[in-house]
């Protein structure tokens, strides 16, 4: 017969096959094989290779027309997955089916003047299926290649978007180990201590499984922090956002302040208003009604005319201090001095003021402590913690004291003003130091002063190169501590 | 009765006639052209009649009528057109004993099932020569029709204690102490001159775990499938009462998964539909 196969024509026909299909890294490079090789078995005239839809992909030996009887013959070889011969005007159209368990990828067409016989029938039948099964492959591994594509563009998109954010952004595994991050990430901006806060709350989270939070403040920059859990891949990890709030914190800050300075002024114009109406009430008493008094009432008016100018002067005095403190123009005047005569002293230009609230002054150190300060602005200083003690004292408690004790350590000195009354809750012990803050706004409006005092106590102690900080219980009382050196000559 | 007795017995078995002989002959030659087959089935009238009858089937549903056996043989393949000519033979053989006991008509049912889920199953499991899987299934059971050939008492002996037992047949033939009508099946098909995947296919179809080494295991194992799944859907009769077992082996070695068998076994019902013309070869030829 016309096509019959020597064993030795067979395997090496065999080996080129194979070892083209084993090199084809697409499709068409595939079918080009496998058409090669039914050209070698059966002299074609063309070759046409449909697709599975049965459209033609690939033609070889020029266009051939496919009409519509032959389509029919096509979609039964492609449904019975039967190889077919079809006589067809003086030439036999060979119908191979490309199929794969039971799913036909495609078809191959091969014209030819020459009948096939048996045994090369089965022969390209079988190259048919094994291209199949390698076609599958290939198409799956270039689905698979556009898929890859596909996530990678969508990935790069996405950081595009995230690097956008002025938010720095990471996501971290259970090591500890960053598996993503956003272009703006990066924590050298933070001190070593707000790095390990920041590592540690993406630890919490992890431990808890549940959102977590963080304020930190770097410098003049505020950041909020939130670490989120996620997971990928069944894998829990956390995805970290810091953002800067610096802008939103110093908007904060100064509408505080403003509330702070209305408060101030309304405050002050009321400290101001009492000890001038005082006066002016006298005075007008005196002028309109003076040959009606007798000498010692006069004399008692005056003296209460006195005193309250005395008070506005300190009030003024007070504002001026703040204004110089505020603008850094207090210069201090170092004289060497007795401390617990300073205290001593001071105890007793508030006595008055001690006795009509009931407050028992105690000074606990009887030795001299000497120090060389500013004595001016230490007794200013003593002078508003005592009277600080006197004013929030407990109206309704028996047995009512401001007790003052000094001690030397060292080349410092320690004086500590503790009382026993109403005491300030926990959150505002760093806040009464704070220009223009009074807890009475918060709590009191019966007691009276500027608001300035322990400010400008603090801005006097700082200046001196001391410390003054406080321990206090709501309702137990408050002490006082200011630290001062001893300075100077020692 | 010993398996040599018997196959003794099949000697005298009718052997397919000179005709069928050649159209094996030339189906089985590699040099074979379409033509060479067409002449040699042409040689007896009555077959070329019944063979083109069946290539226009709805089994096969081509998608026009083909009138000359040379272009059957083309379009359809040689070893289809064998596979036609040898159904035409073995449906004459076994309707020709009209005194016989069993059921033929059923019988041959069950043949026919067991040959188009044979095929079909090929076509699943993505085995090209899904023709030898057609004639395989199709002569699965032939060794029934030699048993009971050669004893009639035997076969029934059998086929009443596969009822009343509700076992297999081929269970009931070992109660009998009888050899497996499986291996009369090979014995018979060698005899015929039929490849050696067809008579080794048969031979394994109840056993296929112990032709683990043959190298048709993969065929052996699609004719078992097969057989168990035609069985159970009660497609003809194959003397066989219950007691039907689907080897694992062989869903292991060809890869089956469950939802693969049903999708089969909605296809094979389908495909079962179209397959009444083989039901019905002498009818209209007999005359």
């Amino acid at each position: 017969m016309l096509n019959q196969i020597s064993s030795h024509r067979l395997y090496s026909l065999l080996s080129s096959f194979i070892r083209e299909i084993m090199n084809a890294t697409e499709p068409d490079l595939l079918l080009d094989a496998l058409m090669r090789i039914f050209q070698r078995f059966v002299d074609c005239e063309h070759i046409v290779v449909l697709d599975k839809d049965l459209n033609v992909k690939k033609i070889k030996g020029g266009n051939v027309e496919i009409d519509e009887e032959l389509k029919k013959m096509v979609r039964w070889v492609a449904s019975s997955h039967s190889p077919m011969s079809l006589p067809k005007q003086e030439m036999f159209v060979h119908i191979f089916p490309l199929v794969k368990a039971g799913k036909t990828l495609g078809v191959l067409l091969a014209w030819s003047r020459e009948e096939i016989v048996v045994e090369t029938s089965e022969l390209l039948r079988t190259f048919a299926f094994l291209s199949a099964v390698v076609l599958e492959n290939l198409e799956l591994y270039s689905s698979l290649q556009r898929q890859h594509m596909v996530l990678e563009a969508t990935k790069n998109y996405m950081q595009r978007i995230l690097d956008s954010f002025p938010q720095h952004i990471a996501v971290f595994d259970q090591d500890s180990r960053i598996v993503f991050a956003n272009k703006g990430y990066s924590l050298s901006s933070f001190g070593e201590d707000a790095v390990s806060r920041i590592i540690q709350l993406v630890q919490k989270t992890f431990l808890t499984g549940s959102r977590q939070t963080l304020e930190v403040e770097e410098g003049a920059n505020f950041y909020s922090i939130v670490a989120e859990p996620v997971e990928y891949e069944g894998q829990p990890q956390v995805l970290l956002v810091i953002t800067d709030v610096t802008n939103t914190k110093e908007v904060e800050r100064l509408k505080a302040i403003d509330q702070l300075k209305t408060e101030f002024v309304a405050n002050i114009s009321h400290e101001l208003k009492t000890p001038l109406a005082a006066i002016k009430a006298y005075a007008e008493t005196i002028l309109t009604s003076f040959e009606m008094f007798d000498q010692q009432t006069l004399n008692e008016f005056v003296q209460i005319i006195y005193k309250e100018s005395q008070h506005l002067e300190s009030i003024l005095e007070g504002l001026l201090d703040f204004s110089k403190l505020e603008q850094k123009m207090l210069i201090l005047e170092k004289t060497t001095f007795d401390l617990t005569g300073l205290v001593r002293e001071t105890m007793r230009s508030v006595e008055e003021l001690a006795k009509s609230k009931q407050v028992k002054l105690e000074l606990l150190t009887k030795e001299p402590v000497l120090i060389r300060a500013d004595q001016r602005r230490i007794r200013q200083v003593i002078t508003n913690l005592l009277s600080n003690g006197i004013k929030y004292s407990k109206e309704d408690s028996q047995e009512k004291y401001v007790r003052v004790k000094i001690e030397r350590k060292d080349d410092r000195v320690l004086i500590e003003v503790s009382d026993n009354g109403i005491g300030i809750p926990k959150e505002y012990h760093e806040k009464v130091f704070e220009r223009f803050f009074r807890v009475g706004t918060v709590m009191d409006h019966r007691v009276e002063g500027t608001g300035l005092g322990l400010t400008i106590a603090k801005q006097i102690v700082e200046l001196h190169g001391g410390r003054i900080w406080l321990e206090s219980e709501p309702g137990v009382g408050t002490t006082i501590f200011v630290e001062l050196p001893v300075g100077g000559e020692r | 009765m010993k398996l040599e007795e018997i196959i003794a017995k099949v000697e005298e078995l009718p052997t397919p006639d000179p005709i069928v002989q050649k159209i094996i002959a030339v189906a089985s030659d590699p040099n074979a052209s379409a033509k060479d087959l067409a002449d040699v089935i042409k040689l007896d009238p009555s077959l070329s009649v019944r063979v083109l009858r069946l290539v226009n089937s709805a089994y096969y549903g081509l998608p026009r009528k083909i009138a000359q056996l040379s272009e059957a043989v083309m379009i359809l393949g040689f070893k289809t057109v064998r596979n036609l000519a040898l159904s035409v033979f073995t449906y004459s053989s076994l309707m020709r004993r009209k005194r016989s006991t069993i059921d033929h008509t059923a019988l041959w049912k069950h043949f026919i099932g067991v040959a188009v889920a044979s095929e079909l199953m090929a076509q699943l499991v993505g085995y090209p020569n899904k023709e030898e899987l057609f004639v395989a299934g199709l002569l699965h059971d032939i060794g029934k029709v030699t048993l009971e050939f050669v004893s009639p008492e035997m076969f029934a002996a059998v086929a009443k204690l596969t009822k009343t037992l509700k076992i297999s047949f081929f269970e009931a033939e070992k109660k009998l102490n009888l050899p497996n009508h499986a291996l009369i099946s090979m014995k018979t098909i060698e005899r015929w001159g039929l490849p050696e995947l067809v008579s080794q296919a048969c031979g394994g179809h109840h056993t296929p775990e112990s032709f683990s080494e043959s190298l048709y295991s993969d065929v052996i194992s699609m004719i078992h499938v097969s057989d168990f799944f035609v069985n159970t859907i009660n497609y003809g009769e194959s003397y066989s009462y219950g007691g039907f077992v689907l080897s694992p082996y062989a869903l292991n070695l060809l890869g089956l998964k469950p939802r693969m068998l049903t999708n089969y076994l909605k296809k094979l019902k389908e495909k079962l539909m179209t397959a009444d013309e083989f039901l019905k070869i002498e009818q209209e030829a007999v005359s």
